[in-house]
């Protein structure tokens, strides 16, 4: 297990380092420079060279690259183009906000899409199933932004039993945090749920398929254990896997959600560095978050031998 | 314009009473379009007029209540600020806020003029080059210590070196050197003579702040915890979360009325707390549900509806922000733009009005000139333009020869007025035959199109200049991206950058529009204007044709 660790982690470098490249020139392709969203539009010839100079934007862009590599390999991430702060600092002033927001999101979502989609496989052809159906397709084609914006006209401005936007840290302050949560949450788990809960569907009717369970049933176990005990844990591996995919991409940042609610999150903080063009942010924004990614693939894989006994890993 | 603002039934009595008269001034000035009124033989009319705007100045706090101290205001922001230093920030969406910790050394009055700030006041040598200032004393930064000529020298300082990156660098790279004469009297050696040196220093749209050496010292070269003299101190931000801002009570009045940025600094609101919302939608649910009292900018397309709301009031007002249509006049690879003829045929297919009912729903004004219609410098002859003429649009280009060939026209939809506009103008220029081809792009590609000159046409707004000098950019020779030159044009800049007599340099404008409406560089679209709403508990409200409010120090809460 522990060899097999380390060889992930050995094997995620090269994909770390090839998307620390991309990331370093594909955002210099997009056009725009951050010295000319840094002056506005009325900046004149001679001012824009001169702040280029000191943002050392003016150096070949190779030896920019690679004076970037070698403050990163120092844990060095540089300092913000548009805030003149140490990026890691605001960074670690959102992160919490992003994993708060991605927690408890994803943990209503799980609750909702693996009863229902159990419920749904279940009850195959039923009119239990054709309710999830109809949810389920509501959750996945349904834009994030407009189902937000109905939940705080409808719950916020109509009824008024939420704010309409604002962060609190529900570590602060418990039931204001929550408060202010269960929107962002809701609009974005719903959604969240909806993928979920098709997967486990469908797995599981595959799974229920299978003759091990007409065993189980044939011995006359009760629904519930041959559901829960035998059929979930096997069909479970591939709705980790999607939940895996889901976490990585709330840790770049659930932008629309963030947006909408004004969350102080990742997610608006990649999306103003683009807008602003601000390079060592996005860079380290996105690694970071590439950094997350890998590591949730590495512990779900590591956590399909929990729920697969017959995958094991070995150097 | 100023008629539908709800602010003057607000009038705390200190600005109403100190800076209303100014007001009416400017506000005349902008009645653009609109009829004269008729003077001969109306004298009793206005004196009536004077009498009841009198009686309302004196019993306005007997009927709208007196200005009350206390309580906390919660504003709806556009965008986060971008950048905490007040010498290295040129965003609007900082300077607006840090407009209440810092303070200039002049400061801008009513009609967008200088008057004292930080300088109680100042004088000019007879040859312009020498600039006596003479400061307040007893004025404290927020850390206790008193603020000094030594301040001064040490903020300009600073603005001025390079390491520093300030955007301001431009408009004070004229000073020379700096003389302390005593504690408050600091005087500033210029290069060359100005006049627009004071109203730069003065602008509201730059911080040009007086900082504490110590204080920049101490954070580690970068202002990122401000220290100020102004009327509200620096107590939280969080990015992207909120900016949190405290009364300072030991700010010390100036003791002159409340004007523009300057004068008595009542500072009614104990808390300021700003709110970064940037979906427009989301800022006006949360204004409508009170979870914040005041939203900064109001999408024009929700701007009539809000009107009707009960518990809520708009304000609308001239601005000094622009949008226009800029030529690659010698830097685009077509060569029917680089033709001045070819340029004004565009300019006669143009129906301003219209553009503006398109693009703003009419809230703003239709302004063919460079010179803002809000600054004392438009004149009448500021109001010709071309007029829509497809007739003479057609001759123009048959005279140039155009073929029909595509012109592209660049734009962005993130300032929706932009896209609007240019889905207008592409339009019109079809009635005379000219095929555009709409490029939209993401704001920073535009921004990088403007600036090196590699464009057919494009629409972009110039975010306000607060003397017509700053306009001249997009004109003047060596200031301008495209490669447009007129001598005679460049001569009347320059001249009316150094005289100080506001009619000369008025003359001197009228004459750069006549040229420029020969030259066709760039076609001036219009003025836009200022829109915001705020809970009717939201009092002291007064619209300024500078983007964004900038005086919470006015404004007070009947809760």
């Amino acid at each position: 297990m522990k060899i097999y660790l380390i060889k992930r982690l050995i094997q995620s470098i090269p994909v770390l380092l090839l998307i620390g490249v991309m990331v370093f020139f594909l955002i210099r392709l997009i056009p725009g420079d951050p010295a000319l969203v840094l002056l506005g539009e009325r900046s004149e010839p001679g001012e824009v060279e001169a702040i280029r100079h000191e943002m050392g934007l003016d150096k070949p862009i190779y030896i920019q690259f690679l004076i970037w590599v070698s403050k990163m390999s120092r844990g060095d991430f540089g300092k913000s183009i548009t805030y003149q702060m140490d990026i890691i600092h605001l960074i670690l002033q959102r992160l919490p906000v992003t994993l708060t927001f991605g927690v408890f999101s994803t943990l209503l979502a799980l609750l909702i899409s693996v009863p229902s989609g159990i419920i749904a496989s279940v009850h195959q052809n039923t009119y239990k199933d054709y309710l999830f159906t109809l949810f389920a397709v509501f959750g996945v084609s349904i834009p994030g932004f407009w189902l937000a914006l109905m939940f705080v006209i409808f719950f916020s401005v109509k009824l008024g039993w939420f704010p309409t936007m604002g962060y609190v840290s529900p570590f602060e302050n418990f039931l204001k945090g929550m408060h202010h949560l269960i929107l962002p949450c809701v609009s974005h788990g719903v959604l969240l749920a909806a993928i979920i809960a098709r997967m486990t569907r469908s797995s599981m009717l595959e799974v229920l398929r299978q003759d091990y369970i007409t065993t189980a049933k044939g011995k006359g176990l009760p629904m519930f254990r041959v559901v829960y005990k035998h059929a979930l844990k096997n069909a479970f591996a591939p709705t980790l896997t999607v939940i895996g995919f889901q976490l990585g991409n709330i840790l770049g940042g659930a932008i629309i959600t963030e947006t909408i609610f004004s969350l102080p999150g990742i997610g608006q903080f990649i999306y103003s560095a683009i807008g602003q063009r601000d390079y060592p942010v996005i860079q380290a924004c996105i690694l970071l978050t590439a950094v997350g990614v890998v590591l949730i693939n590495i512990f779900v894989d590591l956590l399909y031998s929990y729920f697969d006994p017959r995958v094991r890993y070995e150097g | 314009m100023l008629i539908r603002n709800p602010a003057a039934t607000n009038c705390p009595r200190n600005s109403m009473l100190a800076s209303g008269g100014e007001s009416f001034g400017n506000t005349n000035n902008q009645m653009k379009g609109r009829k004269e009124m008729k003077t001969r033989g109306s004298n009793k009319w206005v004196f009536a007029f004077a009498g009841m705007v009198m009686g309302m100045m004196v019993f306005c706090p007997a009927v709208y209540g007196q200005p009350k101290y206390g309580g906390t205001l919660v504003v709806g922001s556009v965008g986060d600020m971008v950048g905490l230093d007040p010498h290295m920030v040129a965003a609007e969406s900082s300077i607006m806020w840090l407009t209440s910790i810092y303070e200039r050394l002049v400061e801008l009055n009513e009609n967008n003029l200088p008057m004292p700030g930080l300088a109680k006041k100042w004088t000019i040598s007879n040859d312009g080059l020498t600039y006596t200032f003479n400061l307040r004393e007893g004025v404290k930064f927020h850390n206790g210590r008193e603020m000094t000529a030594e301040d001064v020298v040490y903020s300009y300082k600073r603005m001025l070196d390079p390491k520093t990156k300030s955007p301001y660098i431009s408009h004070i790279k004229n000073i020379n050197d700096f003389k302390i004469l005593d504690k408050y009297t600091v005087q500033f050696i210029m290069k060359a003579p100005s006049s627009t040196f004071l109203i730069f220093t003065a602008n509201p749209m730059y911080t040009n702040a007086i900082v504490p050496k110590e204080e920049v010292e101490k954070q580690g070269g970068t202002l990122n915890h401000p220290v100020g003299t102004g009327p509200y101190k620096f107590v939280e931000y969080v990015p992207d979360k909120h900016l949190i801002l405290e009364k300072f009570k030991e700010y010390k009045q100036p003791g002159i009325p409340s004007s523009g940025t300057g004068g008595d600094k009542p500072a009614y609101i104990d808390r300021i707390k700003m709110l970064p919302i940037k979906d427009a939608s989301v800022r006006l649910m949360a204004l409508e549900k009170g979870d914040i009292d005041y939203d900064l900018r109001v999408p024009w397309e929700e701007f009539d509806e809000l009107k009707k709301h009960s518990e809520i009031n708009v304000y609308e007002g001239p601005g000094l922000a622009f949008y226009f249509l800029g030529f690659g006049v010698n830097s685009s690879s077509n060569k029917f733009v680089r033709q001045a003829a070819f340029r004004r045929a565009v300019g006669y297919c143009l129906d301003l009005q219209e553009i503006v009912e398109g693009s703003v729903f009419g809230h703003s004004t239709p302004n063919p000139s460079l010179v803002s219609a809000a600054l004392p410098f438009f004149s009448e002859a500021h109001k010709k333009g071309y007029g829509k003429n497809i007739g003479k649009a057609k001759e123009l280009l048959k005279e140039v020869g155009y073929d029909g060939s595509p012109i592209r026209l660049s734009a962005t939809k993130l300032y929706l007025p932009i896209y609007k506009s240019v889905v207008l103008i592409q339009q019109m220029l079809a009635e005379a035959g000219i095929n555009v081809k709409l490029d939209v792009m993401e704001w920073p590609a535009l921004l990088s199109e403007a600036l090196s000159g590699k464009y057919d046409m494009l629409c972009i707004a110039d975010s306000g200049p607060v003397d017509p000098s700053m306009a001249m950019r997009w004109v003047h020779s060596k200031r301008n991206y495209v490669g447009y030159k007129n001598d005679k044009l460049d001569a009347f800049v320059e001249k009316a950058e150094i005289l100080n007599d506001v009619e000369a340099r008025k003359k001197l404008y009228e004459q750069i529009h006549e040229i420029y409406l020969e030259d066709a560089p760039i076609i001036k679209l219009f003025d836009h204007s200022v829109a915001m709403a705020a809970r009717k508990h939201v009092k002291g409200i007064r619209v300024w044709p500078h983007a964004a409010n900038l005086r919470y120090h006015l404004m007070w809460l009947d809760k």
